[in-house]
């Protein structure tokens, strides 16, 4: 990890630490320059001091030129610190005595024949030559020059002098950069800040609708992390939007969905109302139908009691005006011959012809009436006997009724075809009623000049057993295919006798062990019954008492 | 021929006309004895347990019970359990007459203790027959005497 960011924040540290040395440097150089021109001041200061000093000392020596005691003389100078060469000259400018420094003042192993130039002035002077400082001062006895003392300096202390200020002085940057650096890193916080601004832009980008984050283009990275956050935050918002669109349409669609749905509830809701009204109608026409089928039931029940009782009066008082009749008839033989022609006629005529006919219609009308209550009662007491439900033959069943119209099937020559025939669960009476009724329809009902065939087979069905029954008959006319179930209703030519009532039982009992009957005819070709009794029976209107 | 028991017969039957056919062709078939008719059940009760109208009467006779089924007040089914209920009528012998040939009712007539069951025949032969029958029946059967 990078202490040190680049681009804007590297800059300022850059800058920063760069102003700093730079004034640290300016500083440290202008301490530096103070100190050696203080030295350097110093320095001539003193060159002159001795250089007035030694010309004035060796004054005396010049005018007596007395140049092995100078000598020794200078030598307590070349003592002194720096001092690299003092020379004496004579007024014109002759070397009288030279002393050469090194490393301490040694005597010069040759003299210079160079002369001094005699300056302009008579001025002691200092002047800087190969950067040694060189002082000259005039030798006056009562102010005439009688010589020149050079005095040549050697300033050894100066560059060790200008190290240390030049090593304090990049000391002081080190420190001073280092410093700066430090209050840079303190300065951190702001880019911190920065960031963590930036940082809160990103944490509530989902937030952002399109907005940007200003680019800082100091800073390298945050100006990508800005371009980035806001790339992001585009595409967020982008994709926000795409959102938006497509909950819109979800909603419209939801909406729409919902608008439907509504229709179908309330659909639902009429249908679930008319429903239940037509159940209600339904459970309301059931429950008619048993009140009627009750009633129904009463009725014939009733019907069988109480119009038997005028009945039984009806046959019972003819059978006595009959009686009364032979009477009459037994004294009319007497009482005849006495009367008139006229009056004798009437008399046989009403007695023997009227009475006698009026008689008969009571009877014959009673009789019929009696019929048809039987038939009643027998339907009423079928439709409420109680069946016991037991497997049989149905083979042995069928077997019976025939042997029962033997004699007919024999006579006519009948013939019987009984295919393969199966057990099945049913009140062995009710089939017996049922397969005797239909055979004993197939028998009766022939086809005149034809010679009879029936057929009897049974096959399974989905809803139980179907036994069929078919004959080469005459048929029944399709307009009257209706009636064949149907009490005291008899189709076609009325040549056999019957009540009227057989098929009528038959279809009671078939609809009591839940099975169904039917029948398919084509006139002149033949009749064949159809009935099916369920595998499961379940018998309805079990007789109550 | 016929040998006469000291038997009153007490018919039972709300039609005039049936109570009627019955005593002519009971008379018809020889009965002679005396006959009570009587056009409903309650009437047969006070009757057999002198009360009402009967309050006090003497039966010296033993009876001999037609009842019909089918009667206002109180029903031929009501009357013969009450007959059979009591022990002084219990062993008076009861033919039910009536119109229905219905199995369930016979059944439930012999159940109750009635001792022959009639079907009243529409056919007036067969009816006249019957009841003849029944009156040649009747004066030969013995009835219990409460007492001796």
């Amino acid at each position: 990890m990078r202490v040190v960011p680049r681009g804007l924040y590297g800059k300022l540290v850059l800058y920063v630490t760069l102003i700093i040395i730079a004034v640290i440097s300016a500083f440290g150089f202008i301490t530096y320059k103070q100190q050696v021109s203080r030295i350097e001041s110093t320095a001539n200061e003193s060159v002159m001091l001795l250089a007035k000093n030694i010309s004035l000392t060796c004054a005396e020596y010049v005018i007596l030129y007395d140049y092995t005691n100078m000598e020794a003389y200078l030598k307590r100078f070349a003592e002194l610190k720096n001092i690299l060469e003092i020379v004496i000259y004579d007024k014109q400018g002759k070397i009288l005595s030279n002393v050469v420094h090194e490393d301490g003042l040694q005597p010069l192993t040759r003299y210079s024949s160079e002369s001094l130039s005699i300056p302009d002035s008579s001025e002691p002077s200092l002047h800087i030559e190969n950067g040694k400082m060189v002082a000259l001062y005039p030798i006056t006895v009562d102010s005439i020059i009688v010589g020149w003392a050079r005095l040549q300096y050697g300033l050894r202390e100066i560059p060790y002098i200008r190290r240390a200020v030049l090593r304090n002085t990049i000391l002081a940057s080190i420190l001073g950069t280092f410093v700066s650096f430090l209050a840079l890193l303190t300065v951190l916080k702001s880019p911190t800040r920065l960031i963590t601004s930036i940082a809160d832009f990103a944490k509530s980008l989902d937030k952002v609708k399109g907005e940007t984050i200003p680019v800082h283009h100091d800073f390298t990275e945050i100006e990508q992390l800005c371009e980035a956050l806001n790339y992001a935050s585009q595409k967020l918002s982008a994709t926000e939007r795409e959102l938006m669109q497509h909950q819109e349409h979800l909603e419209n669609l939801v909406t729409l969905r919902a608008a439907e749905l509504a229709m179908t509830n309330e659909q639902l809701q009429q249908e679930l109302v008319e429903r239940k009204k037509a159940e209600e109608r339904l459970s309301r026409y059931a429950r008619e139908l048993k009140e009627n089928n009750e009633e129904l039931r009463t009725f014939a029940y009733i019907a069988s009691h109480d119009l038997r009782t005028p009945l039984v009066n009806m046959k019972g008082f003819a059978g006595e005006l009959r009686f009364s009749l032979r009477e009459i008839n037994a004294v009319m033989n007497d009482i005849l011959p006495s009367l008139d022609e006229n009056n004798r006629t009437r008399l046989v005529t009403a007695f023997l012809k009227d009475v006698p006919e009026a008689l008969g219609f009571i009877d014959s009308s009673a009789g019929r009436m009696e019929e048809l209550i039987n038939a009643i009662s027998k339907l009423s007491r079928l439709g409420r006997q109680e069946l016991k439900p037991e497997l049989l033959q149905v083979q042995t069943i069928v077997q019976s009724a025939l042997k029962d119209l033997q004699l007919v099937i024999e006579k006519k020559g009948i013939k019987v075809n009984v295919g393969p025939l199966p057990e099945i669960i049913a009140d062995r009476n009710s089939l017996q009623t049922i397969l005797g009724n239909i055979l004993d329809n197939a028998v009766k009902y022939r086809r005149p000049g034809v010679p009879g065939e029936i057929e009897i087979t049974a096959e399974k069905a989905p809803d139980g057993t179907v036994i069929s029954i078919r004959d080469n008959g005459r048929g029944i006319p399709n307009e009257e295919i209706y009636k064949v179930f149907e009490m005291f209703r008899r189709v076609g030519t009325q040549d056999a006798p019957g009540e009227g009532v057989g098929l009528a039982c038959v279809k009671t009992l078939v609809r009591r062990h839940g099975g169904r009957i039917w029948c398919e005819s084509t006139p002149g070709q033949g009749t064949t019954f159809h009935f099916s009794i369920p595998e499961h029976v379940e018998f309805t209107d079990q007789a109550t008492g | 021929m016929t040998k006469h028991q000291p038997v009153t017969i007490l018919l039972v039957e709300d039609d005039p006309g049936h109570a009627r056919l019955i005593e002519k062709n009971l008379r018809r078939g020889g009965v002679s004895n005396e006959i009570v008719a009587l056009d409903n059940g309650q009437k047969a009760v006070d009757f057999l347990f002198k009360k009402g109208d009967y309050a006090g009467a003497d039966h010296a006779s033993p009876l001999l019970i037609l009842l019909d089924l089918n009667m206002p007040v109180l029903d031929g089914y009501q009357v013969l359990k009450m007959i059979k209920a009591i022990d002084e009528t219990r062993h008076t012998p009861v033919i039910v007459l009536t119109t229905t040939d219905n199995p369930q009712e016979i059944a439930r007539c012999y159940e109750m203790g009635c001792n022959v069951y009639v079907t009243k025949p529409v056919d007036y032969d067969q009816f006249s027959e019957a009841i003849r029958k029944l009156g040649l029946f009747l004066s030969i059967v013995k009835i219990p005497k409460d007492k001796d």
